[in-house]
C-alpha cells in the first residue's frame, strides 16, 4: 500500500534509459472505479499525466516507466476527471447517509491495481472505504 | 431506524449529490396537512446572497437525511418547486408562530418548531412551543406530542386535551415519552 503523501515528490524514471523523466505531484482518482487511474508528473516534456497502464511499477524510491513518452497529455477518463473538482485531499468526507467524517488528509492505494485502499482524515482512517463520488463539496463514501 | 429532529435543525443543511456536489440547502420543510408526512423540501442557493431555487426536492428524491447533509442521487432527483408546493398546503414557516389550541379551546402556547421523526419516511410527531399560562410557568419552551387526531392548518394546531399533560423539556424525554405512550396503546389492543 502506498500513501499519496509518500508518493508525492518521488522521481519517475524511464527503465530503458535510466533517465529521470520528472517527479510525482499528485494522483487522479476515479471515484466510480474507486481507483487511481493516473499519476500527475511535473518536469516531463510531453505532458503531465502518467496513465496507470503506462506505468511499469511503483517502487519505494521511484515510479518506473518503460519510455519517457509514457508521461503525456491526459486522455480518456483521466482527462474527464481532471476537468472536474477531482482532488480528494482537503475536501470534507461525507457518508452516503449524510454524516460528516472530517476533512480528507491522505489516501492510500494498492501499488499493483491502483485501488484506493484507505482514506484518512485528521483523526481517523477508513480502511476499505468504498468511494461513491468526489465533487465540488465533498468526497462521498458508503457508510462504513 | 428513525431519529427525532427539529425541523429548524434541517433548515440550512446542505443538499449534496452522491457525486459530491452541493446543489443547494434546505429552505423549508413541506408537509402534507392531513397525513402530516414530510413531502419534500424547498431549497435555497448556498451563497450568502443566493435566494430561493426554482427547483425543490420531493421526499421520493431523498437518498438519506444525515446529521450534516441531505443526500440525493443526482440533480435528476429535483423537481419544479411548484410540484412540491402544489401537493401540500403546509410549510414549516406556516406553522411556526401559530397557536396550539386544545379541542376545548384552551391555548397551550405558540409554535416555535416542529419535531420530525425521520427514517425511510419523515412524519411530524410533535412541536416545540412557548407555553401560555395553561402550562405553567408561562413563557417556557416545551415539547408537545402531536397524536394522530391533532389537526393542523396554516393558522393553528388543534390537539386533544390530554396533550397539555404530556409536555417534556427535551428530545430525549420526548423519545422516552413517545415510546411509553406507544407501548400503552399497543398493550390496550
Amino acid at each position: 500500500m502506498t500513501r499519496l503523501s509518500e508518493i508525492v515528490g518521488r522521481p519517475v524514471v524511464a527503465a530503458g534509459t535510466a533517465v529521470t523523466v520528472g517527479s510525482v505531484t499528485g494522483v487522479v482518482v476515479d471515484p466510480r472505479q474507486g481507483a487511481v487511474v493516473a499519476l500527475l508528473v511535473k518536469g516531463a516534456s510531453n505532458g503531465n499525466t502518467l496513465h496507470w497502464p503506462d506505468m511499469s511499477g511503483v517502487g519505494p524510491d521511484a515510479v518506473m516507466v518503460t519510455s519517457p513518452y509514457a508521461v503525456r497529455e491526459a486522455a480518456g477518463r483521466a482527462a474527464e476527471i481532471l476537468g472536474g473538482k477531482h482532488d480528494l485531499v482537503g475536501k470534507r468526507l461525507l457518508t452516503d447517509t449524510g454524516d460528516d467524517l472530517g476533512a480528507v488528509t491522505d489516501i492510500a492505494f494498492d501499488e499493483q491495481a491502483g485501488t484506493v485502499a484507505a482514506i484518512y482524515t485528521g483523526d481517523d482512517s477508513f480502511p476499505d472505504a468504498r468511494l461513491v463520488g468526489c465533487g465540488s463539496y465533498a468526497v462521498v463514501i458508503r457508510q462504513p | 431506524m428513525s431519529v427525532l429532529t427539529l425541523a429548524t435543525a434541517l433548515v440550512g443543511r446542505p443538499v449534496v449529490t452522491l457525486g459530491g456536489d452541493d446543489i443547494g440547502q434546505v429552505k423549508d420543510v413541506v408537509y402534507a396537512a392531513e397525513s402530516r408526512r414530510v413531502t419534500g423540501f424547498t431549497l435555497a442557493g448556498r451563497g450568502l446572497l443566493s435566494g430561493p431555487l426554482r427547483r425543490a426536492l420531493p421526499w421520493t428524491g431523498v437518498h438519506a437525511v444525515g446529521r450534516d447533509a441531505v443526500m440525493i442521487s443526482d440533480e435528476e432527483s429535483l423537481t419544479g418547486r411548484d410540484e412540491v408546493a402544489e401537493r401540500t398546503e403546509l410549510r414549516d414557516h406556516n406553522l411556526v408562530g401559530g397557536a396550539v389550541l386544545t379541542e376545548g379551546g384552551t391555548a397551550l402556547g405558540t409554535v416555535e418548531d416542529m419535531i420530525l421523526e425521520v427514517g425511510t419516511v419523515a412524519d411530524v410527531v410533535g412541536c416545540r412551543i412557548t407555553t401560555s399560562e395553561a402550562i405553567p410557568p408561562a413563557g417556557r419552551s416545551v415539547l408537545l406530542p402531536l397524536p394522530g387526531e391533532a389537526i393542523a392548518s396554516g393558522e393553528a394546531l388543534v390537539v386533544p386535551e390530554y396533550v397539555a399533560g404530556r409536555a417534556v423539556d427535551d428530545l430525549a424525554a420526548f423519545r422516552t415519552a413517545t415510546r411509553s405512550a406507544r407501548s400503552v396503546s399497543e398493550g390496550e389492543r
